[in-house]
């Protein structure tokens, strides 16, 4: 254990000592931040309506994400905060943006991560559909390496290389299988082809081309089966002179028999050949560096859990592995959805602890996406509060849970329920989450909001402003500073 | 509050099992709880500890459950012993229940409306003075009188909830399960809805069965508290005294595993490592064992027994721990 953490404190100086005037700017940097997601309607609503309607889902928010500090963004659900997430890991492109990275100015195709190049990772919220189910969980870790070419290890690449060798050829060998097959039946009995044979031959693979030809790309066992059965499904006495022709040792034999016997012996030792690699080659298929970051992330003993499933394993688990999915790629920014909202209470600290662990040793940036504000309060450095797709306050996390400016803030702070039983006396908004294909007038919080003024609030948008030293806040009326 | 002296719900040495082709999976083992007339009980546990299956079996609907043993003794009568007749008129009008997914309890296919006039009458209770009670309950759950003939998919998830919660409440039932009814809702609308079926509660004087695995719905609403691990009880008292002085190792980890929005310090949170045995074949001795910090020999060969603690009021205090067993007098690490 103590090995570990001086190992930790190690690379900590080590990134450190090698960041230099990049320190003065922040990681990631987004300005004026847009996406609009166009609104689906029938026909005759497009007839009769010129105007295209669009969800306001991100309506021009800014905000950076420092070096090695967890950004938080909270808010309901619907308030854009996944969609940030998505446009900054590249999975979807922003109606309009400015992105900054390290200071400098890229474009959002810049962000995206590329085969060589990966700023940054995400980690998504259900960790149940997250996972591959027939991927085990050191593969699915392999697998994001091999997409971007990082394997370190020569063993590891050289295994791979061999079972994705054992794959091709279990494919070549099935078409030349199946080409044989085709010529096999196209003779369909006769030793010598036949122009009527061919014909009755030929209807037959038609009809039966997209199974047979479905079934050799997706599931070659299932294949071979059908060619076995196939086979069978020839004549009957056309297999008796085949095994005839076998036993008196006549060469060559019937031609169908020699075409459907070759197809099957290559068949067979493609199988054999994919499942000595499946079997015997992959499983050993374990790269030192995932077990090494297993073992770090608290999956130990770290060998066990890379050959087993995500259905062998807990919610919390697999939760690990996904973020063990992400970090191994060495990104500098982490996004993570709501990563323990899926989880049972006991194992959310695990995870959040893990994380934290994680950012210091890599000293990582996380953007930490939540709607509980509770845990935003324990895990971030920074945070801001969306709401319909707005940044209503923005700044250190102590400040804005100390003195809270906007009521939205407030209100959100007031209404989670704590662990300590009592009387509540703050007055909740009435009403529900407004509408994001047409958000309310001026201040998008001011149908709900205690404090509304109707002769500003519903007028004027208010914008985002520093009130006060690192905390800044949209409102036209904000709450008094304590 | 008002109290008589016979509980309104009893449940005694209750046993639910769902027999799978991998073995038995004992949700619900031995379970004895008492309700008195009017009172808030909060069911907590993780997920798969069989709190959801214990609310089930009270209304007699486990889907390939059975329940093996025990009594559930409800104003008087076994409902073990009903015919399945009598409990379907039970169901509504005397115990009801809200389900956890609001979006699934509702009918799509009927407007919002049809289902109150549906359940009146069904239960024989239509009238034009029922219909106006219907009104007056949708007025205080804040649901519009001109929506009443949308369909339930034009409601938002919060609206949904209270439509649900009113169905619930509609024929006067004496004992509400509400199974995690807001958990599928963001913090301001769980905070409204909550703070209308607190009001309701009070107004109506309802006994509740809150199931949750939410400490913080649990701290706002209920009086009293049984914590559920593995398909057993292991702590059930008064709420104050449960956040206060939890006395179960589990009940302390996992007060101590949830985050609090008004904590200035930033303190670590505590996790539980492992995880919950596998109820097909659960270990002997105490449940809870593989995971606590304290547990000795005796924990992992014996099954605890509940021992009585003192506490401040009426409510009894009780926990199923060695670590509070006078006879064994162990003193833990």
């Amino acid at each position: 254990m103590t090995d570990t953490t001086s190992d930790l404190d190690n690379s900590v100086i080590k990134m450190q000592s090698k960041s230099s005037n990049e320190e003065i700017f922040p990681l990631l940097e987004v300005a004026n931040l847009k996406k609009y997601y166009p609104v689906e309607r029938g026909f005759f609503h497009r007839l009769f309506s010129k105007k295209d309607e669009f969800i306001h889902a991100i309506d021009d928010i800014s905000f950076s994400v420092k070096r090695g500090e967890i950004f938080c963004l909270v808010g309901e659900s619907g308030c854009g905060k996944t969609t940030t997430a998505k446009v900054i890991v590249g999975l979807e492109n922003p109606t309009a943006g400015q992105f900054m990275w390290k200071g400098e100015n890229i474009s959002y195709n810049d962000l995206k991560p590329k085969k060589e190049d990966v700023k940054s990772q995400i980690i998504f919220q259900n960790p149940y559909s997250s996972l591959s189910p027939r991927m085990k969980l050191g593969d699915a870790v392999l697998h994001s390496l091999t997409i971007h070419d990082k394997i370190t290890d020569s063993n590891t690449k050289k295994r791979l290389r061999n079972s994705i060798f054992a794959e091709m050829g279990l494919f070549f060998s099935s078409f030349v299988s199946f080409f044989l097959l085709i010529l096999a039946l196209l003779t369909e009995g006769n030793a010598e082809p036949t122009l009527q044979g061919s014909i009755n031959g030929l209807t037959y693979i038609l009809s039966h081309i997209p199974q047979i030809f479905g079934l050799m790309l997706f599931d070659p066992l299932q294949f071979l089966i059908n060619t076995i059965s196939t086979t069978l499904t020839l004549p009957i006495n056309l297999i008796i002179t085949f095994i005839q022709e076998i036993l008196k040792g006549v060469i060559p034999i019937d031609y169908v028999g020699t075409s459907v016997l070759t197809a099957l012996v290559l068949f067979s030792i493609a199988l054999l050949i994919y499942f000595y690699h499946s079997w015997f080659q992959k499983r050993k298929i374990t790269d030192p560096q995932v077990l090494e970051l297993f073992n770090e992330i608290g999956l130990s003993p770290p060998i066990q859990y890379y050959y087993k499933y995500p259905h062998e394993v807990s919610g919390g688990e697999r939760q690990r592995v996904s973020v063990a999915r992400a970090i191994i790629l060495n990104p500098e920014l982490l996004i993570a959805d709501e990563p323990t909202s899926m989880l049972d209470v006991s194992r959310r600290a695990g995870i959040l602890d893990s994380l934290e662990s994680l950012q210091r040793a890599y000293n990582l940036a996380i953007l930490f996406i939540t709607h509980d504000l509770a845990t935003a309060r324990h895990f971030g450095d920074r945070i801001g509060i969306m709401y319909v797709g707005k940044l209503v306050e923005r700044g250190e996390v102590e400040e804005i849970f100390k003195r809270p400016l906007h009521p939205y803030t407030m209100a959100l702070i007031e209404a989670i329920p704590t662990p300590i039983p009592g009387e509540k006396n703050y007055e909740l908004p009435k009403g529900e989450v407004a509408d994001a294909i047409n958000p309310p007038s001026g201040c998008r919080f001011h149908p709900r909001c205690p404090y509304a003024d109707p002769s500003i609030c519903s007028k004027e948008e208010p914008e985002l402003v520093e009130l006060h030293p690192n905390h800044w806040i949209a409102c036209h009326y904000p709450l008094s500073y304590q | 509050m008002i109290r008589n002296n016979q509980p309104l719900l009893k449940v005694h040495d209750l046993v639910v099992d769902y027999p799978t082709d991998e073995g038995n999976v004992r949700a619900v083992d031995h379970v004895s709880l008492e309700l008195p007339n009017g009172e808030v009980l909060g069911v907590v546990g993780e997920s798969g500890c069989g709190k959801s299956t214990l609310g089930f079996s009270l209304l007699r609907l486990l889907k390939g459950g059975i329940i093996r043993k025990g009594e559930i003794i409800f104003n008087g009568q076994d409902l073990g012993k009903l015919s399945e007749e009598k409990m379907q008129r039970l169901r509504g009008s005397e115990i009801s229940m809200i389900f956890q997914a609001s979006q699934n309890a509702l009918n799509p296919l009927l407007k919002v409306e049809n289902h109150f006039i549906d359940t009146l009458k069904k239960h024989n209770r239509w009238s034009e003075d029922s219909w106006n009670d219907v009104l007056r309950l949708l007025n205080r759950l804040e649901i519009s009188k001109s929506r009443l003939a949308d369909y339930p998919f034009l409601f938002s998830g919060g609206m949904q909830q209270r439509i649900v919660i009113a169905l619930a409440l509609l024929l006067h039932p004496k004992l509400i399960i509400a199974d995690e009814p807001t958990t599928a809702l963001d913090v301001l609308v769980q905070a409204r809805t909550l703070k209308l079926f607190k009001e309701l509660i009070e107004d109506f004087n309802l006994t509740v069965i809150l199931i949750t695995h939410d400490l913080g719905i649990v701290a706002e609403i209920t009086q009293r508290v049984a914590i559920m691990y593995a398909g057993q009880l292991l702590e059930v008292g008064d709420t104050f005294t449960i956040f206060e002085k939890p006395a179960h190792p589990y009940t302390q980890a996992l007060i101590a595993a949830i985050p609090n929005v008004k904590d200035e310090t930033k303190k670590k949170l505590a996790h539980i490592p492992g995880l919950p045995p596998d109820l097909r074949n659960t270990p002997k001795g105490c449940r809870f064992a593989d995971r606590c910090l304290y547990a000795i020999d005796i924990c992992k060969s014996e099954n605890p027994e509940f021992v009585t603690l003192a506490s401040k009021n009426k409510i009894e205090h009780i926990v199923k721990c060695f670590k509070y067993d006078d006879r064994y007098n162990i003193r833990f690490r």
